[in-house]
């Protein structure tokens, strides 16, 4: 009994041995042809972008937008739901009550509404990513260059989660995954979680960018709707400063902690 | 050989054959490192390509191996505090202790400023430009600009969370300067303090394939004696991407008049976690 079990575990470690080296070569292998690859498509993206139009730099919009209009110059038709929550709104913030609105309470404007901000947009154009941070509340949106967005479950969020391509000399961009929580401008346009935003953006020349915004949402609009806004290009070393929303929610001052700045040393509210 | 053995051998055979299929599945599915471009070409998929190949390429997704909890010497030594630092460091780990934490810029929603968001346990995104290094940091949503001109801040610039941030690349190091900070933030979690002469210089660099090591020294006539330096190790991680980081969906921990901070009810959104 006992020397059935050593021949056994002898077999199996020798076999297990010549396998375990046979699967390394293997994997190896592989991972060097995965490399290689990878890093031939990385080398042909950078190619392609390096013929793209330059969307990168930094950009103002013309004027802040409080109310979108569609390309027609009117407000987009709502379901008789969407309706009745825009004349809500629209009535409460002709009342001075703003409350409900997400952005008072320092909350992302999300996409697409952070773009009429009204704020510089600096846009970092990479082959593989497009990242807009922009100087209102230092939000940001990472654009990855997947092409249409292929999440199964994304967690939904302000921003949503942003796909792009290139298409010639347009990028385009889809976004899905929203909370449904946020207004698409200051009057109160709804959106549902299933909201899907396509985007194209578009050189009319060096210096101007067009921003071509289609919100597709059934349960507010009866069929999708899309408005146009243009920006304007500011030098690339355009200093954006940091701006704080949340400072507007504290119920005290800060202060200063060090003596040379003023403060007392103490740790309560920053010397007190 | 009698059957018992040779049906052995065979049953040992097939073992191996199994064990065999079990490690070649196992090598493909969890390979030593994940598929991605080799290092050696950096992560040139998430660089402008204006930025010369000369450039060292740090461009990509980090991942700290360190927290900010603490950030203490690198020499292992006592921080070396200025008299009023110190009572505060103690008077904070006093409170902590009480289970009635002292106030800090997180705790409102607001930015941990350079050191301290240095370290974080979160993913840091950096793309290089032409004119600039910007570091994106998931927490709060910061993203620092490294303005690579190297010069000090424009007139019109005020004192900040993060601070203005300059650099260039000396070898294969980036050095970072920031200035121009607030005094309203720490050093770190656990409570150095910090004053707005604070100047913090870093130098970062790949150690590694994958390595990126930032070494950086806290010069802050203001709470400490001499400068001190401090480090931070990040991984590459090309699959991982920032998720959205927004700590006013949940700014509900506000301290109350006297600083110690309290459960509040910050509005409809601020509670909207509470009531699930």
């Amino acid at each position: 009994m006992n020397r059935k079990i050593w021949a056994a575990a002898a077999s199996v470690i020798a076999l297990a041995c010549a396998g375990a080296a046979l699967a390394q070569n293997t994997d190896e292998a592989g991972l060097r042809a995965r490399d290689k690859a990878a890093a031939d498509k990385v080398r042909a993206l950078v190619e392609a972008d390096k013929k793209h139009p330059r969307i990168g730099g930094v950009w103002l919009i013309g004027a802040p937008i409080q109310t979108i209009a569609t390309v027609d110059g009117k407000v987009p038709a709502m379901t008789a739901e969407g309706k009745k929550l825009y004349n809500q709104r629209v009535a409460e913030r002709k009342a001075g009550v703003t409350k409900n609105d997400p952005t008072e309470y320092c909350l992302p404007p999300g996409t697409p509404r952070s773009l009429w901000s009204g704020e510089p947009i600096m846009i970092a154009q990479a082959p593989g990513k497009v990242t807009l941070y922009h100087q209102y509340r230092h939000l940001i949106r990472h654009v990855f260059l997947d092409g249409p967005p292929k999440l199964d479950e994304p967690d939904p969020n302000w921003e949503g989660h942003s796909s792009g391509w290139w298409d010639g000399d347009v990028l385009k961009i889809q976004t899905i995954g929203f909370n449904g929580e946020q207004w698409l401008d200051t009057a109160g346009l709804p959106q549902s979680p299933d909201m899907k935003v396509d985007e194209v953006l578009r050189l009319l020349d060096p210096n101007t960018l067009e921003d071509t915004v289609t919100v597709s949402d059934a349960k507010f609009y009866p069929a999708p709707w899309s408005t146009k806004v243009t920006f304007k290009r500011l030098p690339d070393t355009t200093f954006m400063p940091e701006e704080e929303c949340s400072e507007k929610l504290l119920e005290f001052p800060l202060k200063p902690y060090a003596p040379v700045d003023g403060g007392t040393g103490h740790g309560a509210r920053g010397g007190n | 050989m009698g059957a018992s053995v040779r049906n052995t051998l065979w049953q040992g055979a097939t073992g191996a054959a199994l064990l065999m299929i079990t490690l070649s599945s196992t090598a493909s599915a969890q390979p030593a490192r994940p598929a991605q471009p080799p290092v050696t070409t950096g992560d040139d998929a998430r660089r402008d390509v204006r930025v010369p190949d000369s450039v060292p390429n740090i461009s990509g997704t980090w991942v700290a191996r360190t927290s900010n909890r603490t950030i203490a010497p690198l020499d292992g030594g006592p921080t070396p505090f200025l008299p009023w630092a110190s009572t505060y460091f103690d008077e904070r780990a006093a409170a902590e202790k009480s289970g009635m934490p002292l106030f800090d810029t997180n705790a409102s929603c607001l930015p941990s400023g350079v050191p301290r968001v240095l370290p974080v346990p979160y993913p840091l995104d950096i793309v290089q430009t032409p004119d600039l290094t910007i570091i994106a940091v998931e927490v709060m949503h910061s993203f620092r600009i490294v303005h690579m001109d190297n010069k000090p801040p424009p007139p019109e610039y005020k004192a900040s969370y993060l601070g203005y941030s300059r650099g260039y690349w000396d070898g294969d190091t980036l050095v970072v300067t920031t200035t121009g900070m607030n005094g309203y933030t720490q050093v770190d979690e656990e409570g150095r303090p910090k004053s707005s002469q604070i100047k913090v210089t870093e130098r970062i660099r790949k150690v590694g394939p994958d390595i990126l090591e930032n070494t950086y020294t806290i010069d802050d006539p203001g709470t400490y004696a001499r400068p001190w330096t401090a480090r931070a190790r990040f991984e590459w991680a090309p699959d991982q991407r920032l998720n959205e980081y927004i700590c006013e969906e949940n700014n509900r921990n506000k301290p109350d008049a006297s600083g110690k901070l309290r459960h509040g009810d910050g509005g409809r959104f601020a509670t909207r976690n509470d009531k699930k």
